[in-house]
């Protein structure tokens, strides 16, 4: 007889002895923990079970034991938590709680690997845009450290990355538990590495972090221009590459354009595998959005799908945002939603109205994004470093806010028209040319209107 | 059995025994209060096999004995008696109380049923100060999670550092911290100490001790608290609790509170709830509140709007520095921390329309409230 055999025979001599109310309620959830060598250890709820077996229906359990030829000589109680009784809730107050209220999204990471458990490859949708990206985070999660080592993602805001970094990093979790994962956002490897240097703890910080046997760290490109963060991040990737542990790693834009990180780095981060995170195509939105609502249990119709997938092309953040609107909406007004009606409550989604762009803000975006000052766009130089920037900044003022020629000239430090032109002129075709400089130009612009 | 007592300790035990019974409906004796005798006190015990509450009160005790009965009969009977002492007496089933002018029988049960509530044996405790203690407590209890979707956030979280101790709840709105400083006794307490403690439970350890005058102390085991207060006359505690404990890691919730802000502004708080009481008049069924932040104008436009209602909007001079910003909350949420802070400025940090929000008493660092906005449609 197995444990659970012997313990379905011992309450079911049980319960003729005791009343229903009692055995009900000291029984529940009780099961035989171990047993071997005479002595039985039994599994009980909580401590008032415990006590109340230990000093009231030992003897019945023992004489049980007897019954069926056991020998046992002593029997133990344990416990062994299990959840609290579900209490069902009497009002539902929170049901008037809003789609649109925000949650602290912290509290639902891992607390050891900082991943959120939503992000897995279930629910990413994979098209024609992604496919090489999800293939080889695929294989990254069945071999990690074996595969692609390091292993570079970029793509621009709101396509994915993080969703395919999260999945990478549960699914690992999820079948090499003791693999110890860490997740970390470039924000805050920077501020840790600050603290660290701060509280004189940086031998600790590093002992942690290369206790890790996968590090996926997100928006690389943040660490563009933090010379001691680059230092202790490059020493650290050594220490993990060698020891094939596994790295992963995104940033808005391929490694090449990362300005101001130095260039062992860059080596290093192109010596593994580089894949990017284009925009879906429409079959693709449309089959992310159907993924949403599955997951929001909202119902919207086909058509209005087609008119969101077809409005929102760049963003699937921008996608999400569209369905939440008209679920929120509909949650409001109690009222099905046709097409003219999402058109209504997409109007501000959809045609968004660039608030206030201005000159100075192309600039500064610009400026930023190469790493230079505003001011170093002004002075005439024929340097490389600054005459790309300037002629992009021209571009995005022409393109972006339609201003004239000579008013570009004027702007940038009294040049000529025709220069303005030129500009303009060489950055359209260069685009055409070089991918890289096309990718630069799809993150700029993005940053521009996020601005 | 036969004990005299005065009614004042009778009716005081029962009222701190008597809140955690008739729940439970398929174990009828848990609607009983065991009545027994220890040394120069009677004992009052109750319990819904999640938490136990026993009371001690000194009585005359002329026999030893003990007995169940329904706690509600009994408590609603002394609560209307005029007299002082009264007399108690059981045999077999059945209790038998006598003053001058009255004879009362109350049908019981059998003690020998009545669950053994465990006690915690442990060398592990720390004293607090009990009003102190339960009045910081009660600032952060009503924020845990009503749910039971995440058990380890339906809890109190206290966590034990150096020479402070912190208590938490969050219901992933918003969570609630606050810091009390350990000037009390204590032993085997060691730095990492932590634990959550169920709703209830919380809920009964401010409902009994609030208004002891003195320590209270809470021993540790790795699956349950007690916790028992004392008194000077007696060798037994006064009051004493045992709850549960919730299994559980509960999250990294330091991570979710902002260091740095954006905007940070300071505001008389009464004023400033009245303004949020007005807004919430217009707040339609999404409670939703705005304000318009601007420290260069030195004010705070609080507006809302309901199609069914109408609108409103008013405005506050505020003390503010940083960026401007427009940022929606439910005013429930808004007004339920303003209400558990006690200065009269409190500051509120901001870190735009979407990140979350601190509000602070201004003169008391000891407690923070961390808010999320609604996403501004």
């Amino acid at each position: 007889m197995n444990k659970e055999e012997l313990w379905q025979a011992i309450l079911s001599q049980i319960q003729f002895n005791i009343s229903q109310a009692n055995f009900s309620t000291w029984f529940k959830n009780t099961y035989i923990l171990s047993k071997d060598n005479g002595s039985i250890i039994i599994a009980v709820p909580n401590n008032f079970s415990k006590e109340w077996l230990e000093k009231k229906y030992n003897k019945l359990i023992l004489s049980g034991l007897e019954e069926l030829n056991e020998r046992v000589k002593t029997i133990e109680y344990k416990v062994i938590n299990i959840p609290a009784p579900q209490v069902p809730k009497v009002s539902n107050k929170s049901g008037l709680v809003t789609v649109n209220q925000l949650e602290l999204e912290e509290l639902t990471l891992d607390k050891y690997t900082n991943l959120n458990p939503k992000y897995t490859f279930d629910n990413f949708v994979v098209g024609p845009f992604n496919e090489l990206a999800h293939a080889a985070g695929w294989a990254v999660s069945q071999k990690p450290g074996l595969a692609y080592n390091p292993f570079f993602v970029y793509g621009g805001v709101g396509l994915g990355k993080t969703h395919l970094l999260q999945a990478i990093g549960n699914k690992v979790g999820e079948q090499f538990s003791k693999k110890k994962i860490r997740y970390v956002s470039s924000e805050r490897f920077i501020s840790g590495v600050i603290s660290a240097i701060k509280n004189q703890t940086i031998d600790e910080f590093k002992n942690t972090y290369r206790n890790f046997d996968m590090l996926i760290i997100d928006d690389i490109q943040f660490l563009a221009g933090k010379e001691k963060t680059q230092e202790e991040f490059f020493h650290l990737f050594n220490v993990l590459y060698e020891a094939n542990k596994q790295i992963i790693i995104s940033s808005d834009r391929p490694p090449k354009a990362i300005s101001a990180l130095e260039e062992r780095l860059r080596s290093r981060f192109e010596g593994g595998m580089i894949t990017d995170i284009g925009t879906p195509d429409f079959e693709s939105r449309i089959a992310i959005l159907k993924q949403k609502i599955q997951e929001k249990k909202t119902g919207i119709s086909e058509e209005v799908l087609a008119y969101i997938a077809s409005n929102i092309q760049k963003n699937v953040r921008e996608l999400e945002g569209a369905l939440k609107a008209l679920a929120a909406w509909k949650q409001l007004h109690n009222q099905d939603i046709d097409l003219e009606l999402a058109k209504k409550i997409l109007k501000k989604t959809i045609n968004p109205q660039p608030k206030g762009l201005n000159p100075q803000k192309i600039i500064a975006v610009v400026a930023d994004f190469y790493n230079l000052k505003e001011k170093d766009l002004f002075i005439s130089s024929r340097k490389k470093e600054i005459v790309k920037p300037r002629q992009i900044a021209m571009y995005f003022l022409r393109e972006e806010l339609k201003s004239s020629f000579p008013f570009i000239g004027k702007k940038f430090g009294g040049k000529d028209h025709t220069t303005a032109i030129y500009a303009c002129e060489k950055i359209s075709k260069e685009i055409m040319e070089n991918e890289q400089l096309a990718g630069e130009i799809t993150v700029i612009k993005e940053k521009i209107y996020a601005y | 059995m036969k004990i005299i007592i005065l009614k004042e300790k009778l009716a005081k035990g029962l009222s701190i025994v008597e809140k955690i019974t008739g729940r439970n409906l398929t174990l009828p004796i848990l609607n009983n209060v065991l009545i027994s005798t220890e040394d120069n006190s009677l004992r009052l015990s109750t319990t819904d096999l999640e938490l136990g509450i026993s009371y001690w009160g000194l009585a005359k005790v002329e026999e030893k004995g003990e007995i169940t009965i329904p706690v509600r009969t009994l408590s609603g009977f002394v609560s209307l008696l005029g007299e002082e002492k009264i007399t108690i007496e059981s045999k077999e089933k059945t209790l038998y109380l006598k003053g001058e002018n009255y004879k009362t029988q109350i049908k019981g049960l059998d003690s020998k049923d009545f669950p053994i509530i465990p006690e915690v044996v442990s060398d592990n405790w720390i004293e607090f100060d009990a009003i102190s203690f339960c009045r910081g407590i009660a600032q952060v209890m009503d924020f845990c999670a009503l749910t039971q979707s995440r058990p380890e956030l339906s809890g109190i979280y206290f966590s034990f550092q150096k020479n402070i101790a912190k208590i938490v709840a969050t219901d992933s709105f918003r969570l609630a911290e606050k810091t009390i400083v350990l000037d009390g006794a204590m032993n085997g307490i060691n730095n990492s100490q932590s634990f959550i403690l169920p709703r209830n439970a919380v809920r009964e350890l401010v409902n009994i001790f609030s208004e002891h005058n003195g320590k209270i102390k809470f021993y540790f085991s790795p699956s349950q608290v007690m916790i028992e207060s004392y008194i000077d006359e007696t060798q037994n505690p006064q009051a004493r609790l045992v709850s549960r404990l919730i299994e559980g890691e509960y999250p990294d919730y330091e991570a979710v509170i902002p260091k740095e802000f954006k905007t940070q502004i300071v505001l008389p708080k009464e004023e400033f709830m009245s303004q949020i009481k007005i807004a919430s008049l217009f707040s339609g069924r999404t409670n939703e509140v705005k304000l318009v932040i601007s420290p260069k104008k030195g004010n705070v436009l609080i507006s809302s709007q309901s199609v069914d209602l109408g609108e409103t909007e008013s405005k506050m001079a505020i003390e503010a520095k940083g960026d401007d910003v427009e940022i929606s909350f439910n005013y429930k949420f808004l007004y339920e921390g303003l209400n558990q802070m006690r200065s009269e400025k409190i500051m509120l940090n901001l870190n735009g329309q979407d990140g979350p929000g601190v509000l602070k008493p201004s003169d008391d660092s000891n407690y923070l409230y961390v808010i999320m906005p609604i996403k501004a449609s």
